[in-house]
């Protein structure tokens, strides 16, 4: 049986898959929310547990952003979402829950993307940028120009996007912004612009690594 | 109207349950899954003509060998077919029937002369023939008129289109059949309708018995075997959404088979407009014990599933 890692967006699904190379772990899915709502999860969830008798999985992490929440209530919104289908209560993040449906054991666990507590996995990247950034760090001037500040949400998410685009692409490869300046092109052309071994990975590595 | 079976040795079914069926029903699946297989237990578990049971697959009482253990009904594991169901009445009464049939007393059972009429219980499997032949309808309406049934087939038209005003046949044009719809002075060719209105004279148009249409019984139960056939994929809801329409006048039950992405998506559709009415089933194997699992996926959750791309047909 396979494990299934379910992901906010295509993005968290390149990088997960991409770390996930140096961790040994069984055969895995990483599935794609295409947006984290309340509905779009539980629906996810709804379909998991009704195909889980053809396709059963032994583990299933669901991987979202911590965003401003604190954990409690990251943890309470993931549980909401998990009441109506496999009617189980996660007890913390990172801590597996053990379930079984028809005699088939599997484990469902949830862990919060952040760094110090908050953000999401643009704040990951913004840590883990290995070449010198200008032009992404140029923006802390336009963000101090604005009357009104942006979220740190947009800020890291502009952050990332100049630095994909301006600091570590050629101006040929500007001309094709949607196909050369992307995470996904980067973690398969460009790692070097990445620090994976940077201890603001490593609890995020621990928990993929609970799926072996 | 059925809620749940259970099947035991009948076919490719060594031991399965299915439960939750609404008034219509799709039912999905990879090939040999046990689609058509499920219709087939359906029509046994609830007909009460067995002889014509046995003509499902197109093979006659007359030329199954008698020594032999017949494959087409029997699984090889064992010689007891069993079936049993859960039905809910009018009334919200649940009533449970069950059959079981013998290896050893089969013949005597199949070759009995108890046979009782059954108008309302219909099995379409001819794939090929889901689109009548244009001469075949006009014959079901010349019919319907000598014999004095012809109100009952107006009936059931208006019930999806009520601007219908009449349906007729002219010997100048043996083959075709001419409409009249309201505010209309001149009688318009069934072609004008589209293939949906085909497809549903299709239905209709098989049974006429004994001068009643299925549809006039208290409780009618239609089985269709890969419903998608002879169908454009843009006349499919339409399709759908008068198959509902008179399912629901005539308290028909409905089990359709499709391989069609686009008939379930268009089937999702409706029932959306027709809520509470359609349920949707995946044929697959039980990952641990491979016996066939009837699936049941919520309308919410097959649209979700529907929009995400999610393998829904046995995948």
């Amino acid at each position: 049986m396979k494990n299934i890692i379910l992901v906010e967006g295509k993005d968290d699904k390149a990088f997960i898959e991409y770390l996930i190379q140096d961790v040994e772990v069984k055969p895995f899915s990483v599935d794609v929310l295409e947006g984290l709502s309340k509905d779009a999860l539980s629906k996810r969830l709804d379909s998991l547990k009704t195909g889980f008798l053809k396709n059963p999985f032994e583990k299933l992490g669901i991987i979202i952003d911590q965003d401003s929440f604190i954990t409690e209530e990251r943890l309470a919104f993931v549980n909401e979402c998990l009441q109506g289908n496999f009617n189980v209560q996660l007890s913390d993040n990172q801590i597996f829950a053990n379930l079984e449906i028809d005699e088939i054991p599997f484990q469902i666990a949830c862990y919060f993307v952040n760094v110090d507590g908050t953000g999401e996995l643009e704040s990951l990247l913004t840590r883990i940028k290995t070449i010198p950034s200008p032009y992404a760090d140029c923006l802390q001037q336009w963000q101090n120009c604005l009357s009104e500040k942006v979220s740190q949400k947009e800020f890291d998410k502009l952050w990332v996007h100049y630095y994909l685009k301006y600091d570590t692409a050629t101006h040929q490869q500007r001309q094709q912004a949607g196909t050369y300046c992307t995470l996904e092109y980067s973690l398969k052309a460009k790692t070097h612009i990445w620090d994976f071994d940077s201890p603001v990975l490593d609890e995020l590595k621990g928990f993929l690594a609970l799926f072996d | 109207m059925i809620q749940d079976i259970s099947i035991e040795n009948f076919r490719c079914f060594d031991k399965t349950e299915i439960k939750g069926f609404s008034r219509m029903n799709l039912i999905t699946g990879k090939n040999n899954s046990g689609k058509t297989c499920l219709l087939e237990a359906l029509y046994f578990a609830i007909s009460e003509n067995d002889k014509e049971t046995i003509k499902i697959r197109e093979i006659e009482f007359k030329e199954l060998d008698k020594n032999q253990k017949n494959p087409l009904l029997f699984n090889e594991k064992d010689n007891k077919i069993s079936f049993s169901i859960k039905f809910i009445t009018d009334d919200n009464e649940l009533k449970f029937v069950e059959k079981l049939y013998q290896f050893d007393d089969f013949w005597s059972w199949l070759s009995s002369e108890n046979i009782i009429n059954k108008r309302n219980l219909n099995l379409i499997l001819d794939k090929d023939r889901q689109i009548p032949q244009r001469k075949n309808l006009v014959k079901l309406i010349d019919d319907a008129k000598i014999n004095g049934y012809y109100e009952q087939i107006l009936d059931a038209i208006q019930c999806i289109d009520e601007e219908i005003l009449d349906i007729t046949t002219y010997a100048s044009y043996p083959n075709d059949l001419f409409i009249k719809k309201k505010g209309n002075s001149s009688y318009l060719t069934l072609s004008s309708f589209g293939d949906a209105m085909q497809k549903i004279l299709r239905y209709i148009s098989v049974f006429p018995l004994n001068g009643e249409l299925f549809f006039y019984n208290s409780l009618g139960f239609l089985l269709i075997d890969e419903i998608e056939n002879g169908i454009h994929y843009t006349a499919q809801k339409e399709v759908w959404q008068m198959l509902f329409k008179l399912c629901q006048h005539y308290n028909v039950q409905l089990f359709a088979t499709t391989h069609s992405r686009e008939m379930i998506t268009a089937f999702e559709e409706v029932c959306e407009e027709f809520e509470g009415e359609g349920a949707y089933f995946e044929m697959a194997r039980h990952a641990k014990t491979n016996q066939i699992i009837g699936i049941k996926h919520e309308i919410a959750t097959l649209e979700y599933e529907l929009e995400t791309n999610t393998a829904i047909r046995g995948e």
